[in-house]
């Protein structure tokens, strides 16, 4: 497929002379603007960001968006096209200069971009230009906006450049090493990168309404003794009556954060996992038994049908971008959390589950099978590509919450 | 089990966001009024929406009008559906929010109407999960606060933190509510905390806020009240703090040394609107520079606090008060000019003056502008001039912390095209166009030598994606949260009443029959003007 952006106002250029030409386009904007009688208009960049893809249809979505996220987070930008099994070896690349809107009646931003694309072997050379590219003193965020090439070298290479590598867990093909490979990058010296992931951004308000319940000190004990958990997740659309198996990373991180947070331990050699199905066995510090169930739950479609779709189809939802910028995933979200306590004698039981719309969440608690407190319905926003995207360029440093929780799913999903 | 490990909840600490508070109860006296209505119930629905709030969060309503619990459901609905930056309301989510809402309905002077409120709490305790741990706000005209505080102790509201509900054994109640065991003494019912928060205005004069003082505390201890000043919740007025002393770079420079002085406007463009009957008794002096103005004042000057903790901050802060020398009979005269506005063009529209406005005497002397010079007379500020203006209906609406810094030696020009040298002026931006500016000389391209000052412009908006949360949101959240980093404390209250006492006191020694009269749609009367020319200095022209 050809990477060549479709945009009117975009230069193709030799890959040596990226910096000289966006040199030569801002001194051609400011000659013009000032021809005008206009001020010339403001470059600004707090950050480098690279937005790596395999798919030439993602980097044209990714590069429609760019403009809304330069509003916000001024950034050089390079879009990188890997493709390492393309038959033909090579690297094409082109720029431009991205103007965006600040607020009303202010002169536009500029900020510079540049779409490169490397074929083949030439992938390999894709960390030295990123490296002679970058802005100076600015924090450099990666980006791999679709199915990141984590068992590749030119992943730990670009490890090596970042600040923070920013991966999205709903796109992985094989959770429980690339957990593995992200927990060792983000706890090594070797790099000074921090991990982030969409996806466990997803599911940020339901560790908050599981944390709310544990603020009320009469229920507080009975986080120290829960013995089974129950999560599902939202399986992919089939019929209505069966469930396609859909990825559970978003699953698997919570279970590592609660065991992370409580101290529990997964059990060696009991982790037992089938066509999206986990049976988990940990313990507690005090060598209680916990007991996990992970399963795909089907989802109901009351929600917008275009939302709701396989990663087959999501793949290639890009070509109808900018749409794939504000979806959010649905398949591999938390439909259900289900926590049992026992405590000094009475069993409470935490429940938070997901509405039919997708839009809402109920959570719930009962002690001894009486219901305690008033269910409550909280809206969940349907965060898309975008704002996940715009959250993670706001972080700085390391996660540590998550990363913990990475270590713990990777032991898990292993 | 540890008993220590009940103390905490570990999830918390394991969340990106730890700013989720215990549940808590929140009484709000006033509730039928026009904050109420305009700011704090939309501030509340917006943090029950973006989930901050606590699970059992309940807010109780105390007014003197009868009305039902269904009808203040709909009220507040109202009040939201037309003031807050999420309307309309979203179903799902109001139904929940609904349900901790009650109404009670009281006369602020009768105790049994305290007694019952206490009762409605007790019962939202339990059955809400809420723990005995209570706001009260006080968003009632400023009368009836001695009352309400009195009676608040008197009905043993006022209990101070109690720990003790943490871990306690639990029965399940007849109707299924896990309670807490029965307590032995009443006033431990509650094993949470109480608070309560003040609204400005904190008195009128330093006589009527220590008094105010003295009555507060006789009830509460002052780790429990927070006396609030919405502009400490803007985040550019938090910014200022984060500019001085996150960046190694500034605090090096600011001070006497390198500054020549500093000016803090804030100008509005709106009259005196439908608050005549206050503003005609407060005047621009009570109704902005005693509170918002100052707390520029101190946030710009302060020392670096030892910790951004509340105690850390507010020392820092009232040790700036303390350095001002407070305003006599002679500095008044001399460093004070008051003014009213007088009809005049704005917005291509013809505006009357101050006394022409509806509810304000035609022979009003209160001052709708005012301008002050101030020193702060220590180490770091001995002889930087500290120039404060405020007004309504001026050319434009904008607060702005403006450094201005020495000029730098003239010889190395001498022999150019160069006149003068430009000092270098540091903006503070609080609003709109939230940011900060720098301007500072550059060459003139061309064979001469000329030197043009620039501007280095930094905004917020530009940098930073999202909406902020309005003040209120984040104030009521550190409240609830415990934190009184934002809120005013009783001796910066006091020490701010002190410095500005002596204007009160002249106002009301000489009544003025006349006033300077500045024209609608200008910067202020020609009077401020000559205040700063005085010294050689002039107003920034924003």
């Amino acid at each position: 497929m050809n990477a060549e952006p479709t945009r009117q106002d975009v230069l193709a250029v030799d890959i040596t002379s990226i910096e000289q030409e966006w040199m030569r386009l801002w001194n051609e904007s400011i000659a013009a603007r000032q021809a005008n009688g206009g001020h010339p208009a403001t470059r600004n960049s707090v950050l480098n960001l690279i937005v790596l893809t395999q798919r030439p249809a993602t980097a044209r979505a990714v590069e429609r968006a760019l403009e809304d996220l330069s509003a916000h987070h001024p950034a050089r930008m390079l879009v990188l096209i890997a493709q390492p099994d393309a038959p033909q070896e090579g690297m094409k690349a082109w720029i431009n200069l991205s103007r965006y809107h600040q607020a009303t009646g202010r002169e536009p931003g500029v900020c510079e971009q540049a779409v490169i694309e490397a074929s083949g072997a030439a992938v390999s050379a894709l960390p030295g230009v990123v490296m002679r590219l970058l802005a100076p003193n600015l924090p450099v965020y990666i980006w791999w906006a679709d199915v990141p090439l984590i068992d590749q070298p030119l992943f730990e290479r670009l490890a090596d450049v970042c600040d923070r590598m920013i991966v999205d867990s709903a796109e992985f093909e094989t959770i429980g090493s690339s957990f593995q490979t992200l927990a060792r990058i983000s706890r090594s010296r070797q790099y000074r990168c921090a991990v982030s992931d969409l996806n466990w951004q997803r599911s940020a308000p339901w560790r908050e309404l599981i944390a709310q319940f544990f603020d009320t000190p009469v229920l507080r004990p009975y986080l120290h003794t829960i013995s089974h958990l129950l999560i599902e997740y939202a399986g992919t659309e089939a019929d209505g009556r069966t469930v396609g198996v859909s990825n559970p990373a978003q699953a698997l991180l919570l279970v590592g954060w609660l065991a992370s947070s409580l101290n529990w331990s997964p059990v060696p050699g009991q982790q037992k996992h089938t066509g999206g199905k986990y049976r988990l066995a940990l313990r507690t510090v005090d060598g209680d038994a916990v007991t996990v169930e992970i399963r795909p739950r089907a989802v109901e479609t009351r929600r917008k049908p275009a939302l709701i779709k396989s990663r087959q189809q999501a793949a290639e939802q890009p070509e109808t971008s900018p749409a794939w910028m504000v979806s959010q995933t649905v398949a591999g979200a938390l439909s259900t959390v289900n926590i049992v306590s026992v405590y000094d004698g009475h069993t409470g039981v935490f429940t938070v589950r997901r509405s039919a719309d997708y839009e809402h969440a109920t959570t719930s608690c009962s002690v001894d099978g009486m219901a305690w407190g008033h269910e409550r319905t909280v809206h969940l926003d349907s965060i898309g590509r975008s704002e996940l995207i715009h959250a993670e360029l706001d972080a700085l440093g390391h996660d540590q919450p998550f990363e913990d929780a990475l270590s713990v799913a990777g032991a898990l999903a292993e | 089990m540890a008993e220590g490990a009940l103390l905490t909840n570990p999830l918390r600490t394991a969340l990106r966001s730890e700013r989720t508070p215990q549940p808590c109860a929140m009484v709000i006296f006033g509730a039928t009024g026009d904050l109420t209505k305009r700011k704090l119930l939309p501030a509340l629905y917006n943090l029950a929406l973006e989930n901050p709030l606590p699970a059992g969060f309940t807010v109780v309503a105390v007014a003197r009008r009868p009305m039902s619990n269904e009808d203040w459901r709909q009220y507040v609905k109202d009040a939201i559906n037309e003031f807050s930056r999420n309307r309309p309301v979203k179903p799902a989510v109001w139904d929940s929010f609904a349900q901790g809402l009650f109404y009670h309905q009281t006369e602020f002077h009768d105790l049994s109407g305290y007694e019952r409120l206490g009762q409605l709490l007790h019962q939202i305790d339990h059955e809400r999960g809420v723990n005995g741990n209570h706001i009260f706000y006080l968003a009632t005209s400023p009368e009836f606060y001695p009352d309400i505080i009195h009676r608040l102790g008197q009905a043993k509201l006022a209990h101070k933190d109690n720990h003790n509900g943490g871990a306690t054994a639990h029965r399940r109640a007849g109707d299924g509510h896990v309670t807490h065991s029965a307590p032995q003494d009443e006033e431990h019912t509650y094993g949470g905390w109480t608070r309560i928060i003040i609204e400005k205005p904190f008195g009128h004069n330093l006589e009527s806020a220590k008094e105010l003082n003295r009555k507060v505390l006789r009830v509460f201890s002052e780790d429990q009240v927070y006396r609030i000043d919405h502009y400490l919740g803007k985040e550019t007025v938090q910014n200022i703090m984060v500019f001085r002393f996150s960046n190694g770079i500034f605090e090096p420079i600011w001070n006497r040394r390198y500054i020549d002085n500093v000016q803090i406007t804030v100008a509005e463009q709106v009259g005196v609107e439908t608050r005549a009957g206050y503003y005609d008794t407060a005047g621009a002096l009570r109704d902005m520079v005693q509170n918002h103005m100052l707390q520029l004042l101190m946030l710009t000057a302060m020392e670096p606090p030892v910790g951004f903790e509340a105690n850390a901050v507010r020392d820092e802060k009232v040790k700036v008060l303390h350095a001002i020398p407070p305003l006599d009979e002679s500095s008044v005269a001399r460093n004070v000019v008051r003014a009213q506005y007088g009809p005049g063009w704005l917005n291509g529209t013809l505006e009357p003056g101050y006394r022409q406005e509806p509810g304000v005497s035609p022979t009003s002397t209160t001052e709708t502008y005012i301008a002050l010079k101030l020193e702060v007379d220590n180490w770091r500020w001995g002889g930087v001039p500290f120039y404060l203006r405020t007004g309504k209906r001026l050319a434009k609406r904008v607060t702005e912390i403006d450094i201005e810094f020495k000029r730098p030696p003239f010889m190395l020009f001498k022999n150019t095209d160069v006149t003068e040298l430009q000092p270098n002026i540091l903006s503070l931006r609080i609003q709109p166009n939230e940011g900060i500016s720098l301007r500072f000389g550059a060459k003139v391209p061309g064979s001469a030598m000329k030197i043009r000052g620039v501007n280095m412009d930094f905004l917020y908006g530009s940098a930073f994606a999202g909406e902020a949360p309005e003040a209120y949101e984040r104030l009521l959240l550190d409240c609830m949260l415990g934190d009184s980093t934002l809120f005013t404390r009783r001796d910066e209250t006091e020490a701010a009443w002190l410095l500005i006492n002596g204007v009160l006191e002249d106002r009301e020694k000489h009544p003025a029959t006349q006033i300077p009269i500045y024209e609608a749609g200008s910067w202020g009367p020609k009077e401020a003007d000559a205040l700063l020319e005085r010294d050689r200095r002039n107003w920034r022209r924003l």
